[in-house]
């Protein structure tokens, strides 16, 4: 288990973070520059945190209060970089044989051919990395992060560098390491969609704070701010307050359309009657209904435009104050219905689907 | 044939020195600088780059000055009962003042140009900072630290005003090449200067031409063409 | 339009310049014309240095009109600087040898070649010096590790110097010793500076410095080969004053500066 506390200032930025990873995988989510990259090199030792504390499995890599800081090579911590920083001097079996290279010749030996099988870099090992693709780059670089046995796999950006073909490919092996890799994993990525595939847990990063840090269904259902909830690409916000709150249901009175919905009870604990809140749905997951009922929502149509596979269409709702609200919604083809613009129909919000973010 | 051999033993014997301490030291104050990020960083490098940009007979008087009887570093060898003026060490010493900065540059280039990540992966993967030095900085700055070296030979194999200045012209023991030029041409013995001169151009020629093949990475057969 | 204006303000700017350039040169020339200016370019071995400083003042206040050029260093320098085209009017060596080459080569006026002074090849040591150097015997010790002497080749005190060495049958052993300098000056400086042990230089460089001592003095057949010839170069810019210049050296004016700094006058 990883518990990370770490504090860091610099001119114009400063990190304040805290998580614990326990054997599964982390996703560390957020814009560029704030502090992913610096909060895996506090951990891989690269980086000292002005104040904190890093402990590995019972092992601590780094206390202030001690002033115990463990140099980078004793920390046990792999560590792969979004260039995949390969040694450009040295063959793939060189470079993944480069960590464990005090064994006896036979040990490295075998431990390489292991490595190089379940990264299926079979007849890759004497090339050199500018003589490998990108995605064989990067399978040379996890298999030189796992070759000592590290008790956490760093990784920074994996596969941001790679085309969509090969980012699916090595997302599928990267769940393949689990079968002979069985450490934390911490997933660093600005890529939602990615991190939610990979990770377990999601670490939504904001200006060097955490901003939530829980598990991604948790986190997709009751964002802890507006903020989160952008980044996870909810859209369609209604203001309102919540009006119920029981053990098997929540319901939140939106005003502006004179209506209560029913949302997600996921994160009823967090909530309390009359407290202000918004809700925020995925495109992806409202209906198109006939008729009204509970969670249906009077509307007309915008405008829908074609994309590859999906419709988009964009809906007004009616408002109490007469100001307009959009919803949009995001239907695959097989499904999509031909709308005029102006033509009323009803919008379902499918209540397990409702996200409830904290005013 | 004589006053041919003993200034081109000289020489060589003077050059192959300087370079061995050149380049070690040249390594070291790159190394450290490359990395060093402090305030007084401009002040540092411009200390080392200095020997380049004065002529070379006020580093001779700096350095006659500093190691002279009555400098600091010529008492301290007194003490040890030795002289370093007008002895051999000296031709060493202004040849190394002179091309020490030519080395610096060129190595510091090259270790600046190692990518950093590569250096810290490596950190994590059990390697001391010295081992990462070693086996993967070092290995990636070689073709820097190579046109480092070729350009410390070069100046050192034609460095005088220094050289003259603290070694002074001693025939067997400090006088170089270029001294012993300078002193035939003086002598009106035009012909032997040139001998001199056509040895100096021998030499700088084929340790060119070896170092330069030296230089190109060894291509292994291209059974694999590169990705691009 | 324009062109012609631009034209006629470089054509007037150029016209102010040359005026300008002409009328500064016309002020620089001197208004003395009663005697033309003379330049007279001497050439002096740099054993001569100090001395002719004083005989150049002295002769250019008598003779307002001319300015002496010097040029002080070894005489084989100097020699092939002449053979080389320098425009030199009169030439005074350390050494026959220099000036026996220019003769062979017909570049002196034959005429005017006079020997002029005498001078002695000695030991000097630094005034701090602990070393116990009395004779050139001493120069075989261990304790000695340094000699500074101008290179044989074309400094004529060091030619004159290796001579005393072989005289006394100790060149070879105290061969890898020998600082070989450009000129006899040099071997002075190194002698004050400490840095050598000993240094062979005439009588009269001992005497301009304070801070050596001589320790020993050359062997007499050496020292009286020793002479100082004076010759005019040929088809030099200003004989006539170069020839006035020369006589004056002879002079006794000149002979009495000559003495104070430690020469013999040839013929004394």
């Amino acid at each position: 288990m990883l518990e990370v506390k770490i504090k860091r200032a610099l001119p114009g930025f400063s990190l304040d973070v805290g998580f614990s990873v326990d054997g599964d995988i982390l996703g560390i989510l957020g814009p560029s520059g704030s502090g992913k990259t610096m909060t895996l090199k506090c951990i891989a030792g690269l980086i000292q945190p002005d104040e904190g504390l890093i402990k590995l499995n019972n092992r601590v890599l780094f206390d202030s209060s001690k002033s115990l800081n463990l140099s980078p090579q004793v920390r046990k911590v792999g560590l792969v970089l979004q260039n995949y920083g390969l040694f450009p001097h040295l063959t793939a079996s060189k470079n993944i044989a480069y960590g464990i290279r005090n064994s006896t010749r036979s040990e490295i030996n075998d431990r390489v051919s292991v490595l190089i099988e379940k990264m299926g870099l079979n007849g890759l090992e004497h090339r050199y990395p500018r003589q490998l693709s990108a995605g064989q780059q990067q399978r040379v670089a996890i298999a030189r992060a796992l070759a000592p046995g590290p008790e956490v796999l760093l990784m920074d950006e994996p596969f941001s560098a790679l085309d969509s073909v090969t980012k699916e490919q090595m997302e599928l092996e990267l769940l393949g390491i689990r079968d002979f890799y069985k450490g934390s994993i911490i997933l660093v990525t600005h890529n939602l969609a990615e991190a939610y595939r990979l990770s377990s847990r999601l670490a939504i990063y904001e200006s060097g704070r955490i901003a939530q840090c829980d598990h991604k269904e948790k986190i997709i259902c009751s964002p802890a701010s507006r903020k989160v909830a952008k980044m996870l690409k909810i859209r369609n916000y209604l203001d309102g307050f919540v009006s119920d709150i029981s053990d098997s249901s929540v319901w939140v009175t939106i005003p502006e359309l004179n209506t209560r919905l029913m949302v997600s009870a996921n994160g009823r604990n967090r909530l309390a009657a009359n407290q202000r809140v918004t809700i925020g749905v995925f495109p992806d997951y409202v209906r198109i209904e006939e008729g009204p009922g509970q969670n249906a929502l009077l509307s007309s149509l915008d405008y829908m435009n074609n994309s590859v596979s999906t419709v988009n269409y964009r809906f007004s709702l009616k408002t109490v104050s007469g100001r307009g609200v959009s919803i949009e919604t995001v239907l695959p083809k097989s499904e999509a219905r031909f709308l005029l613009p102006g033509q009323e129909c009803y919008l379902y919000l499918p209540p397990d689907h409702v996200a409830v973010i904290d005013s | 044939m004589n006053e041919y051999l003993t200034p081109l033993c000289v020489s060589l014997k003077t050059v192959s020195t300087t370079m061995v301490v050149t380049v070690i030291l040249g390594i070291l104050a790159a190394r450290w600088m490359a990395r060093y990020h402090g305030r007084l960083k401009p002040l540092i490098d411009g200390i080392f780059i200095l020997p380049l940009v004065l002529p070379p007979t006020v580093v001779g008087l700096v350095l006659l000055l500093t190691f002279g009887k009555n400098g600091p570093m010529g008492q301290l060898f007194s003490l040890l009962d030795t002289t370093v003026v007008f002895s051999w060490p000296a031709t060493v010493i202004s040849a190394t003042v002179v091309s020490f900065p030519l080395m610096y540059m060129t190595a510091r280039s090259a270790f600046e140009l190692v990518d950093r990540d590569i250096e810290d992966v490596a950190r994590t993967l059990g390697a001391g900072k010295w081992h990462v030095f070693r086996t993967v900085t070092l290995p990636l700055a070689r073709p820097g630290i190579i046109a480092g070296a070729v350009l410390c030979f070069a100046r050192s194999l034609g460095e005088f005003g220094a050289t003259l200045m603290l070694a002074g012209n001693i025939p067997g023991k400090t006088t170089t090449l270029p001294v012993a030029i300078y002193f035939e041409i003086q002598a009106g013995h035009m012909d032997q200067a040139l001998y001199l001169t056509a040895i100096v151009i021998f030499i700088s020629f084929t340790s060119l031409v070896c170092l330069a093949y030296l230089r190109t990475p060894r291509r292994k057969t291209k059974t694999v063409p590169e990705i691009v | 339009m324009a062109v012609i204006k631009k034209t006629s303000f470089i054509l007037s700017l150029l016209t102010a310049l040359m005026i300008s350039a002409v009328a500064l040169t016309g002020c620089s020339s001197t208004s003395n014309t009663e005697t033309e200016p003379v330049t007279i370019n001497l050439a002096a071995a740099a054993s001569l240095t100090d001395v002719m400083e004083e005989v150049n003042a002295l002769y250019m206040q008598q003779n307002p009109h001319v300015t002496i050029v010097p040029s002080y260093a070894s005489s084989g320098t100097l020699q092939q600087q002449i053979e080389q085209g320098a425009p030199v009017d009169i030439f005074m060596s350390a050494g026959a040898s220099q000036m026996n080459t220019l003769q062979n080569k017909q570049l002196i006026v034959n005429d005017s070649r006079r020997d002029l002074l005498n001078n002695t090849i000695v030991l000097v040591v630094p005034d701090e010096s602990t070393l116990g150097i009395h004779s050139f015997d001493d120069l075989l010790g261990d304790g000695v590790s340094t000699i500074a002497i101008g290179d044989p080749e074309f400094v004529p005190a060091g030619r004159y110097g290796k001579q005393a060495l072989e005289f006394y049958d100790m060149y070879s052993q105290v061969q890898s010793k020998l600082v070989l300098c450009s000129d006899v000056r040099q071997v002075l400086t190194y002698v004050e500076s400490g840095n050598v042990d000993v240094g062979i230089v005439y009588a009269t460089d001992a005497m301009i410095s304070d801070t050596v001592h001589v320790v020993a003095k050359g062997p007499d057949e050496v020292n009286s080969t020793i002479v100082y010839p004076v010759a005019l170069i040929k088809d030099c810019e200003n004989p006539d004053a170069a020839e006035e210049f020369e006589d004056f050296l002879f002079s006794d004016e000149a002979g009495e500066i000559f003495e104070e700094y430690g020469f013999t006058l040839v013929g004394n």
